[in-house]
C-alpha cells in the first residue's frame, strides 16, 4: 500500500471544541506534475483556521490563491501534502480527513458535508429531480419524501417543472448550477462547502441562492464558500478568510 | 476488520513477468471497488485470484462469512469454495456468451443458481425469474426466449440478473460494459448504480474505462506491471492523481 | 511382458479340465480372467458408491459399440457355470440382439438360458426392466449408451466430474425447467435422469420412464455397463432412486388407454405394432415373457375382463 506523504500534525488530543465543525491546521498542498519533469506547484502553504456552527466564512484572494484547493482538501477530493483537516461528525465524533480511509470519507460526505461544486456532474439517464433527491435517499429517507423535498427546492430555485424529469446534461449552465445547489442543500448537512455557487446565475437567481444560504446559516450550518460577486458575499458571509497566492 | 474479502500478499506470475505480485486488498460490504490499468497490468489476474478462478503462487485470501467467522479460502475445501461461488458470490463476465447458458431460455438462465441450491418449485422459480427480468429492465414477456434473441446490452443485463438472483454478498465484474454501444452502456451503468446502492453488496469491477470507474466506484485501485501503484477514493485518485502513471492515465481520457 | 501368473499370484487359475475351457480356444465367458478381475473390482467400487460412475478398461468385444459391449462385459465378468441367463432387448427375448447375445454366452459358457424371469439368476437387458418383480438373488445388467445425464449439457469431462464430485446438479435441473417452459411438461420419455441414494445423478439407460419406479428399492442388484464410454455404475439392492422433478410438476409415468391386445394386461408397458399386411396396429406388451406367461396361466375370459376399463 502507499505510504501517506504528509506528516500527521499534533492536534489537540484529536478533539474539537464543542462548536468547532472544521479544524484546519498547518495545511499545505502542492501538486507534482510528472509529465512536466516533475514540476512542483504549491497551492496552499500552512493554512490554519477553525469553522464554527452558524458561521459562513467567505474565502477571498486572487485567482490561484488556492481557494478551490482548500475546499477540495476539506472534502477529501484532494490529498493534503501536510497538515490536518478534522471534521466534527455526529455519529463518529472527530474524523481526521487527512489520512482517512475512503470509506470514512464516503460516510462523512453522506452524513456531514454537503459540497456544491462549480460544475454539475450529470449521471446518464437520471432526471433532475431524482438527481437532487439522491443524497436524501442515500441517507435512508423514503424515495417519495425525498422527491417531494427535491420538488420544493427546484421550485424555489425557479427550475421549470417540465425539466424535472429530464437528465440535466443538456440544461443551460445556470440551470445546471441551480440543480447542483439543490443537490448540495437537500440533505441538511451540518457543514456546507460552496465553490462559486452563483457564478453563472443572474441577479434574481443569485438572490434566491443567497436567501437559501442565509436560512441554512441561521439554522446553525457551518458554511465555507467562494463567492465571486461581492453582493452575494456581503449578504451571506459572517467573516472573510483571505488566502494569498502560495 | 469489517472487510468481506481480504487478500494479503497475493502473487501469481506467468513466465516470471506477467501477472500480479504482493497485492494487499480489502473489499467491504456496500462498496464498489474498481481496478483500472492497461492491458497486461495484471488486473484480470488479480480478479481471477480473488474470485477463486486461479490459485495464487503465494499469499492468502480471507472471507468473512455471514456469521462473522473469518475463513482462509486457501485452506477451504473445494466444496465450500464452490458453494460460495454459486450462492454468496457472483461473476459477471465481459462477454455474455461466457456467462450465459446459450441453449436455454432467459428464465432457465436466471433459475440455474437457485436450482443448484435446491429450489424445486417450477412456479416459484419462474416467478422469481420474471421478477428479476423486471428489475434489470428486460421485457418479462420474453422469459422463454433464448439469450441469442436478446441484444448485447440485454444479454449483459440477463447475466447480471442470473448472478444477483441468489442475493450474493460479493459480485465480480470483468469489463461489464466493454463492447456495448455508448447509449446501452449508460443504461447498464445506471442499472448497476441503482442495484449496488439498493443491495449493499461488495462489488469488484475490472475496467479500463475511467468513466465507468468515476460513475460506479467508491474506491479505485490503479494497477501497473502487476502491482497496485495507487489507491484511494475514486474522485480523489482521478482529480488528484499522485503517481506519474495515474496522471498519464487520467489525462489520456477524452473529455466529453 | 509379465505372464498372467505374475499378475495373479493370489488367485487360483482354472485348470484345463475345468468348465471354463470347454469352448475350445476361448476362455470361459470369452474374457480372460485378468479382465474379469478388473471388471469385478470396478463393480465392487460401483456397488460401494451407489450411482457413481467408475471408469474401467473396457475391452474390444466381437461386436460393435452400441450393441451392448458394456453389458456383455459385465455379464462375462459375473457369470458362473451354475447361472441361468436371460437376455432381453426392449423387453423381448426373441429380437436379434437378444438372440445373438444369448447364443454368444451359450457358446462361450454352456450355462443354461431361459426366457422366464423367475428362473434367471442373471438378466442382461437393453432398454427395459421386466414387468415381473425381481428377487434379491437376481442381478439385472443394463446396456448403457451414455452413462452421464449431463453429457449433452456440459461437454467438458473435467467439469462433469466436478459436478458429480460436488453434487452440483443445477444444470440438469435447468434441462427440466426448460422442458416445462417450452413443452408444458418434462419431455423426456426415456432415459429419465435419477438421483441414486440421495447423492449421485445417474442415467437409468434408455428405459422408458414408465420403468423408473421399478429402480427404486428393487430387491435385485442392478448393474450398468457403458462399453464405449468405459463406465460402470450400480444401484445396490433396496436403494432409493428418485426421478428428478419439481414440487409442482411431480414425476409421473405415461398412462395408456389401451390394454395388451394379446394378454389383456392393463398395467404393462405397451408397444404399438403392425400385425398384418393391411397395416392394422395393435398395442402389445413389450415384455414378451410377461405377456406369454399371462397368456399361459390366465384363461381368456379373465384376461378379457381385466382389459375392460
Amino acid at each position: 500500500m502507499l505510504t501517506m506523504q504528509f506528516d500527521v500534525a499534533e492536534t489537540a488530543g484529536n478533539r474539537l471544541a464543542p462548536d468547532v465543525m472544521i479544524d484546519v491546521s498547518g495545511l499545505s498542498k502542492s501538486f507534482t506534475i510528472h509529465a512536466q519533469s516533475a514540476t512542483r506547484i504549491t497551492a496552499l502553504r500552512a493554512v490554519s483556521f477553525q469553522l464554527r456552527a452558524g458561521e459562513c466564512v467567505a474565502l477571498t484572494g486572487p485567482s490561484g490563491a488556492g481557494k478551490s484547493t482548500l475546499l477540495r482538501c476539506i472534502y477529501g477530493n484532494y490529498l493534503a501534502t501536510c497538515g490536518t483537516v478534522s471534521i466534527r461528525d455526529q455519529k463518529r465524533g472527530t474524523v481526521t480527513v487527512t489520512g482517512a480511509d475512503p470509506r470514512e470519507i464516503i460516510a462523512l460526505r453522506k452524513d456531514t458535508i454537503g459540497y456544491v461544486s462549480q460544475f454539475l456532474r450529470a449521471i446518464p439517464r437520471v432526471g433532475a429531480q431524482a438527481l437532487v433527491a439522491s443524497p436524501l435517499v442515500e441517507l435512508g429517507v423514503k424515495e417519495a419524501v425525498a422527491l417531494r423535498r427535491a420538488a420544493e427546492l427546484l421550485e424555489r430555485l425557479a427550475i421549470p417543472q417540465k425539466l424535472w424529469a429530464l437528465p440535466p446534461a443538456t440544461f443551460s449552465g445556470g440551470e445546471q448550477q441551480r440543480i447542483n445547489i439543490a443537490r448540495g442543500l437537500i440533505a441538511d448537512h451540518p457543514i456546507l462547502l460552496l465553490d462559486e455557487p452563483t457564478a453563472s446565475l443572474d441577479a434574481a437567481n443569485s438572490a434566491i441562492v443567497s436567501e437559501l444560504i442565509l436560512e441554512r446559516r441561521n439554522k446553525g450550518t457551518a458554511i465555507m464558500g467562494i463567492f465571486h460577486d461581492e453582493e452575494t458575499r456581503d449578504r451571506v458571509a459572517t467573516r472573510l478568510f483571505p488566502l494569498q497566492a502560495a | 476488520m469489517t472487510a468481506l474479502l481480504s487478500g494479503r500478499g497475493l502473487t501469481r506470475m506467468f513466465d516470471g513477468k506477467n501477472g500480479c505480485a504482493q497485492i494487499d486488498i480489502d473489499l467491504h460490504p456496500g462498496e464498489v471497488t474498481c481496478i483500472v490499468g492497461e492491458s497486461g497490468s495484471g488486473k484480470t489476474t488479480l480478479l481471477n485470484l480473488l474470485s477463486l478462478q486461479l490459485r495464487p503462487d503465494a499469499g492468502s485470501l480471507y472471507y468473512r462469512t455471514d456469521d462473522g467467522a473469518r475463513i482462509d479460502l486457501g485452506l477451504a475445501s473445494e466444496i465450500d469454495r464452490r458453494r460460495l461461488m454459486r450462492t454468496e458470490w457472483g461473476f459477471v463476465r465481459q462477454n455474455p456468451r461466457d456467462g450465459l447458458l446459450r441453449d436455454v431460455s432467459a428464465g432457465a438462465n436466471i433459475s440455474e443458481r437457485l436450482m443448484a441450491n435446491g429450489a424445486r418449485h417450477y412456479g416459484a422459480l419462474r416467478d422469481t425469474a420474471i421478477d428479476w427480468m423486471r428489475k434489470v429492465e428486460l421485457d418479462h414477456g420474453r422469459v422463454d426466449d433464448l439469450p441469442r434473441d436478446f441484444s448485447g446490452g440485454m444479454q449483459q443485463r440477463l447475466q447480471i440478473a442470473r448472478n444477483l438472483v441468489t442475493g450474493p454478498r460479493l459480485l465480480f465484474m470483468d469489463e461489464p460494459t466493454a463492447g456495448l454501444d455508448v447509449s446501452v452502456q449508460a443504461r447498464l451503468l445506471d442499472l448497476l448504480r441503482t442495484l449496488t446502492s439498493q443491495l449493499g453488496i461488495a462489488i469488484l469491477i475490472v475496467t479500463h474505462d475511467i468513466g465507468v470507474a468515476r460513475l460506479l466506484a467508491h474506491r479505485l485501485l490503479v494497477m501497473r506491471r502487476g502491482r497496485i501503484i495507487e489507491t484511494g477514493l475514486t474522485d480523489q485518485v482521478l482529480d488528484d492523481p499522485q503517481q506519474p502513471y495515474t496522471q498519464m492515465l487520467v489525462s489520456s481520457v477524452l473529455p466529453v | 511382458m509379465k505372464s498372467p501368473c505374475q499378475w495373479n499370484e493370489t488367485v487360483t487359475l482354472p485348470s484345463k479340465n475345468d468348465a471354463v475351457f470347454r469352448n475350445g480356444d476361448y476362455n470361459f465367458a470369452y474374457l480372460d480372467e485378468q479382465t474379469k478381475r478388473m471388471i469385478r473390482r470396478a463393480l465392487l467400487k460401483a456397488v460401494a458408491i451407489p450411482g457413481y460412475q467408475v471408469p474401467f478398461a473396457a475391452r474390444e468385444m466381437p461386436l460393435p459399440y452400441g450393441w451392448g459391449t458394456g453389458g456383455i462385459q459385465l455379464t462375462a465378468a459375473l457369470i458362473g457355470p451354475r447361472d441361468v441367463l436371460k437376455v432381453i432387448d426392449q423387453g423381448a427375448d426373441d429380437t436379434t440382439n437378444a438372440v445373438n447375445i444369448r447364443s454368444f454366452f451359450e457358446r462361450m459358457t454352456d450355462v443354461a438360458t431361459t426366457t422366464l424371469v423367475q428362473e434367471a439368476t442373471l438378466i442382461q437387458t437393453r432398454h427395459r426392466i421386466p414387468e415381473t418383480p425381481l428377487r434379491a438373488d437376481q442381478i439385472l445388467i443394463y446396456q448403457v449408451p451414455l452413462p452421464d445425464p449431463v453429457s449433452r449439457l456440459e461437454p467438458r469431462g473435467t467439469e462433469r466430474a466436478n459436478m458429480h464430485a460436488f453434487g452440483d446438479y443445477g444444470l440438469i435441473n435447468v434441462k427440466l425447467y426448460e422442458d416445462i417452459a417450452q413443452h408444458g411438461s418434462v419431455a423426456m420419455a426415456f432415459d429419465y435422469p435419477v438421483i441414486v441414494n440421495g447423492r449421485y445423478l445417474a442415467s437409468p439407460s434408455p428405459i422408458p420412464k414408465f420403468d423408473n419406479p421399478k429402480l427404486h428399492m428393487n430387491p435385485a442388484l442392478q448393474l450398468f455397463g457403458a462399453g464405449r464410454e468405459r463406465r460402470i455404475y450400480a444401484i445396490p439392492p433396496f436403494t432409493s432412486v428418485r426421478s428428478l422433478d419439481f414440487d409442482d410438476h411431480p414425476f409421473t409415468i405415461q398412462p395408456w388407454d389401451e390394454s395388451c391386445a394379446l394378454c389383456g394386461a392393463p398395467d404393462s408397458f405397451l408397444e404399438e405394432m403392425t400385425v398384418d399386411d393391411r397395416g392394422n396396429r395393435q398395442h402389445i406388451c413389450s415384455d414378451s415373457d410377461y405377456c406369454a406367461q399371462r397368456r399361459a396361466t390366465q384363461p381368456a375370459h379373465v384376461r378379457h375382463q381385466e382389459a375392460m376399463p
